[in-house]
C-alpha cells in the first residue's frame, strides 16, 4: 500500500519532469502531470483486480489517450502534449534494463522472463492507445454526422 | 488575398515545414495529414503524401492537370519539442482556414525561432524525472537523490555532446558508460542500490516513447515507419544497457 502511494506521487512528478524535458509550456504543465497521476492510479487499481500487466497497461493507456484527446479539444493543443508525458510512467524502463543486463550476463532464463514482461507492457500500451483512438474517432464522426443531419432537417 | 497556385517553390516550403514537424516529434500520419490539407488550401486538386521516418515524398496535382513531385531525406535525430509542435500545428491550422496567405506562411516557417526559453527548464525536468522514477521502480530515498543529481550530466551530454556524435547507437553507448561509471563509484562510496539509480536515469535515455510509438505505427498501418523505429529503438536500448552493464562490470558493484 505504501509503495502504491509512493508510485502515485512519483508518477505525477515523473510526468511533470518529462513534460518539462519535452518543452511543454508552463501554463499547460499541470494537465500532463495529472494525467500521469491518474494513469498510474488506474494501472495500480487494474493490476490489483486482474494481476495481469497486459490488461492493466491496456486500460491505463486507453484512459491516458482519451484524457489527452479530450483536453486537446478544450485547450486547442495537439493531444500528444497531454498524452505522451502522462503515459511515461507505464513505460517498462526497469524491465527493459533487466532484460538487457541479463542478456549481457548470459542469464537467458531471466532475460527471457524480463523480455516477455517488456513486450507485455509495450503491447498493452500500444493496443490500449490504438483502440481508444479508433473508438474516439468513430464517436467523433457519429456526432458530426448527427449534427449535420439535424441541421439539414431544420 | 488567398493564393491559388502550386509550384516547385510551394512544395519546397511545405517540405521545410514537414521537416520541422518531424524534428519536433510529430507522428508520420499527422505530417501526411497536415501536408495534404495545406496543399489543398493552396489550390491543389489532389495531394499524395507519403511519409516514413527517413523520407517524405509529396506529389501535388494543380487545376491545370500538371503534377509536381518532390522528395526530402530526413536526417535529423527525432527529438520532442511540444512547444514547437504546438506552434507549427496552429500555423498549419491558420493556413488551412485561410487566415494567412502563403507568403505569411512561408515567412513564419523560415523565421520560426527556437522555442526553448531556458536550459534551466530542461535541466530541472531531467532531474525531476530521474529522481521520481528511481523511487517509482522501488529505489530508496537516497537512490532517488543520487538519481536526481545524475540527471544533470545526462542532460548535459544530451544537449552538448549529441551534436558531435551523429550516430545514436554510439552516443547512447558512450553516455551510458560514462554516467554508469560515475553512478557505480558514487553507489559504492555511499552504499546505494546502483541498479535502481541506473533505472531512474535510464528512463531519460531509454527510447520508451519511440518504442511504444513504433508498435502503435505497426498497429495503425504505418508498417515501414514502425519497423524502422522498432529496430532503431531495440538497438539503442541494447547500446544503453551494454554501456551501463560494462560500467558495472568494470567497477564491480
Amino acid at each position: 500500500m505504501n509503495q502504491d502511494i509512493v508510485q502515485l506521487i512519483t508518477g505525477f512528478l515523473g510526468s511533470a519532469g518529462f513534460a518539462l524535458v519535452f518543452n511543454v509550456r508552463l501554463k499547460n504543465l499541470l494537465a500532463p502531470s495529472l494525467n500521469g497521476l491518474f494513469t498510474t492510479g488506474i494501472f495500480l487499481l487494474m493490476f490489483r483486480f486482474y494481476s495481469n500487466y497486459f490488461i492493466a497497461c491496456f486500460v491505463a493507456s486507453a484512459f491516458s489517450a482519451l484524457f489527452g484527446e479530450v483536453l486537446a479539444r478544450i485547450k486547442k493543443t495537439p493531444a500528444s502534449v497531454f498524452f505522451i508525458p502522462g503515459v511515461v510512467s507505464l513505460i517498462p524502463g526497469g524491465a527493459l534494463f533487466y532484460t538487457m543486463s541479463y542478456a549481457v550476463k548470459k542469464d537467458w532464463i531471466n532475460c527471457k522472463m524480463y523480455g516477455f514482461l517488456t513486450m507485455e507492457y509495450a503491447l498493452g500500451i500500444a493496443c490500449g492507445i490504438s483502440i481508444a483512438w479508433a473508438l474516439w474517432y468513430m464517436v467523433q464522426k457519429m456526432i458530426t454526422n448527427m449534427v449535420k443531419g439535424s441541421k439539414t432537417e431544420i | 488575398m488567398e493564393q491559388n497556385y502550386i509550384n516547385k517553390h510551394t512544395l519546397n516550403i511545405m517540405l521545410n515545414f514537414a521537416e520541422m514537424m518531424m524534428a519536433s516529434g510529430a507522428e508520420v500520419n499527422r505530417i501526411e495529414d497536415s501536408l495534404t490539407r495545406i496543399g489543398l488550401s493552396c489550390g491543389a486538386v489532389k495531394m499524395d503524401v507519403y511519409a516514413i521516418a527517413s523520407n517524405i515524398t509529396i506529389t501535388a496535382l494543380d487545376k491545370d492537370g500538371i503534377s509536381y513531385t518532390q522528395t526530402r531525406r530526413m536526417t535529423s535525430v527525432a527529438s520532442t519539442d511540444f512547444d514547437m509542435l504546438d506552434k507549427l500545428n496552429s500555423l498549419s491550422r491558420d493556413k488551412c482556414e485561410g487566415k494567412i496567405t502563403f507568403e505569411e506562411f512561408e515567412e513564419a516557417v523560415s523565421t520560426m525561432p527556437a522555442t526553448v526559453d531556458s536550459e534551466l527548464k530542461l535541466y530541472i525536468g531531467s532531474m525531476l524525472a530521474a529522481g521520481a522514477f528511481a523511487l517509482f521502480f522501488g529505489g530508496s530515498v537516497w537512490d532517488a537523490i543520487a538519481s536526481f543529481f545524475f540527471g544533470i550530466p545526462i542532460y548535459f551530454m544530451q544537449s552538448k555532446f549529441r551534436s558531435f556524435c551523429p550516430n545514436t547507437i554510439i552516443f547512447n553507448l558512450l553516455t551510458a558508460f560514462v554516467v554508469g561509471i560515475c553512478i557505480c563509484i558514487v553507489a559504492k562510496i555511499f552504499n546505494l542500490n546502483a541498479d535502481k539509480v541506473i533505472i531512474g536515469d535510464i528512463m531519460l535515455l531509454i527510447p520508451g516513447i519511440a518504442f511504444t510509438n513504433s508498435i502503435r505505427n505497426l498497429l495503425v498501418g504505418d508498417t515501414n515507419t514502425g519497423i524502422m523505429r522498432l529496430v532503431e529503438t531495440i538497438l539503442w536500448a541494447a547500446a544503453l544497457a551494454l554501456g551501463f552493464v560494462l560500467s558495472i562490470m568494470l567497477i564491480g558493484v
